[in-house]
């Protein structure tokens, strides 16, 4: 993965949300600041994606249709070629239960909808200044 | 007199009541005048019995007819015949006046045949009121009164008949005669003794009867023995029998009289009472008394006598005693069934296995041959002496009778039992009911209980869901505001990028604001504040109107909308809001569900005075199983997982569409699509016949 990364002049952010508006918003605020981003409509996608393009970081909503944002985490844990990639998970799903499952499933951060697109951008670049 | 219909009948009775007890005391005191008469005209023998005798005799005869007239007992034979051999006296009395006016006494005479002839008549009497008070379980009554017989008749024997036999004055035409008045006497004290033996006798009159009897019987040995032994006490004998007289005129009078010949309960001390124990004790001891005291006075009385009558009492005795042990083991027998029944009855359950036990332990108490059984109560009753029916009642609805097949004499002796079995078996139903509805109302609560359990669930996840969809709105909105303000590091925003910005943030602004009125919706119809503002709506504009509104969407989706019109229907009186928003529900719904290059189709189309609204897409569709459901608020299809959404929409479109008095029906195949279907009554404004005439117009 680092070989992959690396090559690249700027990292590479995959964004997943089901609703377009939001994603479009993930999408600008981070291309804006330099990142190219990869967008899916739902997990499925994500995974593939995930899987033909090796993405440096996630940006994964929880509620998606087909596969959701804690069971695309997961899959992306145990396989071998994206389990060290940094994800955050998005969600309008606030309890601390919630929270819970989702480091559980393996996630990096935590994003809790509505977000500020500058924090969300101030922490994908904390996670991959700091490698 | 159980049931007094009304207060005027009321009168009448307690006047009728009145006017028995005051004909009653009148009676009572002119006999008990004559009485004192006849005891104070003792110097003048002839006034005394050729007139007061026979009147007062007359008088009380007369009492008793009256009485069988004025109460009409059920049998009047059994007076009757008590008051016809008391006439057959008097009949005996008035001839023996004529011998005493001609200062003659004969014997025998015309007036010994009349005499004589009155103890066979209330012989018989009597015997009709001991077979109609039906008291003949009890062989006790027989073997008591029999053995009471036996030292009356050894008494009469030795006191009566012997000493007239002995007596050479006397021709043998003669004895007989003077034999047959104590031999009258003895058979009337053994029908009399069986009478109070056999029966409860403490009825008012049935009292006055049986002292009557006892009094007219002492009068006539006492007159006897006088007569016998030529002492004294001739008087005292005919003062007692005419006591007897009055008494028996009187009990036939007095307004109980008719309980002669009813049926009675059991005899006061069912056969074991200490008097009657007592006086047992005396008649099996009465005969060695009788030898010691005719010993002690040096006569020598009959052996042959006080033996036989010792030996029949005493094999009297043995089987009384033998019948009370077989009375003992049976009843211990039944006490155990009983409660053996008692203890199935709570162990079992079902009426019909009830019924069965019932049937059954009734069974065992009759004879062989006999038969018991628990039927329904729909069929009539059949009356017959051999049949004995006891009502099961339930919390006052008669729902079986318990039926014996069974001999008269056996009814007689087990039906208090009978009664029991069925009043344990009306219980024994009424807890089975009292089980079956905490059943029921057990059953119902948990279903409840699973229901309320179910709706919480169901309200929790409509709680997240809602959160969820308030906040997809709001993420949109703050972060594109955001960027849009300055206050954002995002840098120099163009005006193409802040005009896309802007319109995203308004588009975001109207599905928040969808999403609260719907939210507003399910509130008002919750709490029953959801009524309608009809106007003259035309449906197709207003379809065309709300089609044009989602397009926007729809095309993003890349999914297109077609309208159909059938037969435009005209337009009717309903609320437009509403319908726009049933419309908006149902076809943001299809949008939804339709996938990319597919189309939703819209159809409007007038069957007779209904129009029907078709949406129809071709979506992922919803299982059959949970059709039923799909109305229901908060319900989401296991298909509809992949979609966003409240599960409020079909509720509420369920609801706008009622409300208007029409309906909404769904078909669906998976993999096919859905077409939900709203029927509307376009004459359905009622409030506005004026207006709906120029609707049709309008057509």
């Amino acid at each position: 993965m680092s070989g992959a990364a690396s090559a690249r002049e700027q990292p590479l952010v995959l964004a997943a949300d089901d609703d377009e508006d939001i994603l479009d918003l993930v999408a600008f605020r981070l291309e804006r600041s330099g990142y190219t981003v990869l967008v899916a409509r739902d997990g499925e996608e994500a995974l593939k994606l995930a899987a033909k393009e090796l993405p440096d970081l996630a940006v994964l909503d929880v509620m998606m249709p087909k596969v959701d944002g804690f069971e695309v985490t997961r899959r992306l844990r145990a396989d071998e070629a994206t389990s060290r990639m940094p994800i955050i998970l998005l969600t309008a799903r606030s309890q601390d239960a919630d929270v819970q499952q989702g480091f559980d499933a393996g996630a990096d951060d935590y994003l809790r909808k509505p977000f500020s697109p500058d924090e969300l951008r101030a922490r994908v670049q904390a996670i991959l200044g700091r490698r | 007199m159980a049931v007094v219909p009304s207060s005027s009948a009321r009168e009448g009775v307690r006047a009728a009541h009145g006017g028995n007890t005051r004909l009653w005391w009148a009676v009572v005191g002119f006999l008990a005048a004559m009485w004192v008469l006849y005891g104070l005209l003792w110097p003048n023998q002839d006034i005394r019995n050729v007139i007061v005798y026979p009147v007062t005799e007359a008088c009380a005869v007369a009492a008793v007819v009256v009485g069988v007239l004025r109460y009409r007992p059920s049998a009047p034979a059994a007076w009757l015949l008590i008051a016809g051999g008391f006439a057959t006296y008097l009949v005996g009395d008035l001839i023996w006046a004529v011998y005493l006016v001609q200062d003659r006494s004969p014997f025998p005479s015309p007036a010994d045949v009349f005499y004589l002839a009155g103890y066979p008549v209330i012989v018989a009497g009597l015997a009709i009121a001991v077979r109609r008070r039906g008291a003949a379980v009890d062989a006790r009554a027989w073997l008591d009164s029999g053995m009471i017989a036996v030292v009356a008749a050894l008494l009469v024997w030795v006191y009566l008949a012997q000493p007239t036999i002995d007596d050479p004055s006397l021709s043998t035409f003669e004895k007989w005669v003077s034999i047959a008045y104590p031999v009258g006497d003895l058979l009337l004290l053994v029908v009399a003794a069986r009478f109070v033996m056999g029966s409860n006798w403490r009825v008012r009159s049935l009292e006055l009867l049986v002292l009557g009897l006892a009094l007219t019987l002492g009068g006539d040995v006492l007159f006897q023995l006088s007569v016998a032994d030529r002492a004294g006490a001739f008087f005292t004998g005919d003062w007692m029998l005419l006591t007897g007289v009055i008494f028996v005129g009187i009990a036939g009078l007095h307004e109980t009289m008719p309980a002669l010949t009813e049926e009675s309960s059991e005899p006061l001390d069912e056969g074991s009472g200490t008097l009657r124990i007592v006086l047992l004790a005396g008649v099996c001891l009465a005969p060695l008394a009788i030898l010691g005291i005719e010993h002690a006075r040096g006569n020598s009385p009959s052996i042959v006598g006080i033996v036989a009558s010792v030996m029949v009492i005493a094999l009297l005795a043995v089987v009384r005693a033998d019948v009370v042990a077989r009375r003992a083991l049976r009843d211990a027998r039944r006490e155990s069934a009983l409660s053996a029944y008692a203890g199935e009855l709570l162990r079992s359950a079902g009426d019909a296995e009830l019924f069965g036990l019932a049937a059954g332990t009734a069974s065992a108490l009759l004879d062989d041959g006999d038969t018991a059984i628990v039927r329904a109560s729909a069929t009539e009753p059949e009356a017959s002496a051999h049949t004995f029916t006891v009502p099961v009642v339930v919390r006052g609805e008669h729902v079986a009778d318990l039926v014996a097949h069974a001999s008269p004499l056996t009814i007689r002796r087990v039906r208090t039992s009978l009664a029991t079995i069925a009043s344990e078996l009306s219980m024994a139903l009424e807890r089975e009911r009292l089980l079956e509805a905490e059943r029921e109302a057990s059953a119902v609560l948990s279903e409840q209980n699973e229901r309320l359990l179910e709706l919480d669930r169901m309200k929790d996840q409509f709680v997240g869901t809602v959160t969820h969809e308030l906040r997809t709105p709001l993420t949109s909105m703050i972060g594109y505001l955001e960027m849009l303000t300055g206050e954002s590091d995002v840098g120099e925003l163009s005006a193409e990028e802040q005009q896309h910005f802007l319109e995203i943030v308004d588009r975001n602004c109207q599905r928040l604001n969808r999403l609260v009125d719907d939210i507003l919706t399910v509130a008002r119809i919750d709490s029953g504040r959801f009524s309608l503002e009809r106007t003259s709506v035309d449906l197709v504009s207003l379809a065309s109107e709300r089609i044009e509104s989602i397009r926007a969407a729809a095309e993003q989706k890349e999914v297109d909308i077609r309208l159909t019109i059938d037969q435009e229907p005209p337009p009717f009186y309903a609320d437009a809001m509403r319908l726009g928003q049933l419309l908006d529900n149902l076809l943001s719904n299809a949008v939804k569900f339709t996938p990319a290059g597919s189309v939703v189709r819209v159809t409007l189309a007038l069957r007779g005075d209904m129009v029907r609204v078709e949406v129809a897409d071709s979506g992922v569709g919803i299982p059959k199983d949970e059709l039923d459901k799909l109305f229901d608020r908060f319900f989401r299809a296991s298909t509809a997982a992949a979609v966003q959404g409240t599960g409020l929409g079909l509720s509420i479109a369920k609801s706008i569409v009622e409300a208007h008095g029409g309906a909404i029906s769904v078909e669906s195949e998976i993999g096919v699509g859905t077409t939900f279907s709203v029927d509307l009554r376009v004459d359905a404004s009622q409030e506005d016949p004026a207006e709906l005439g120029t609707a049709e117009a309008a057509r």
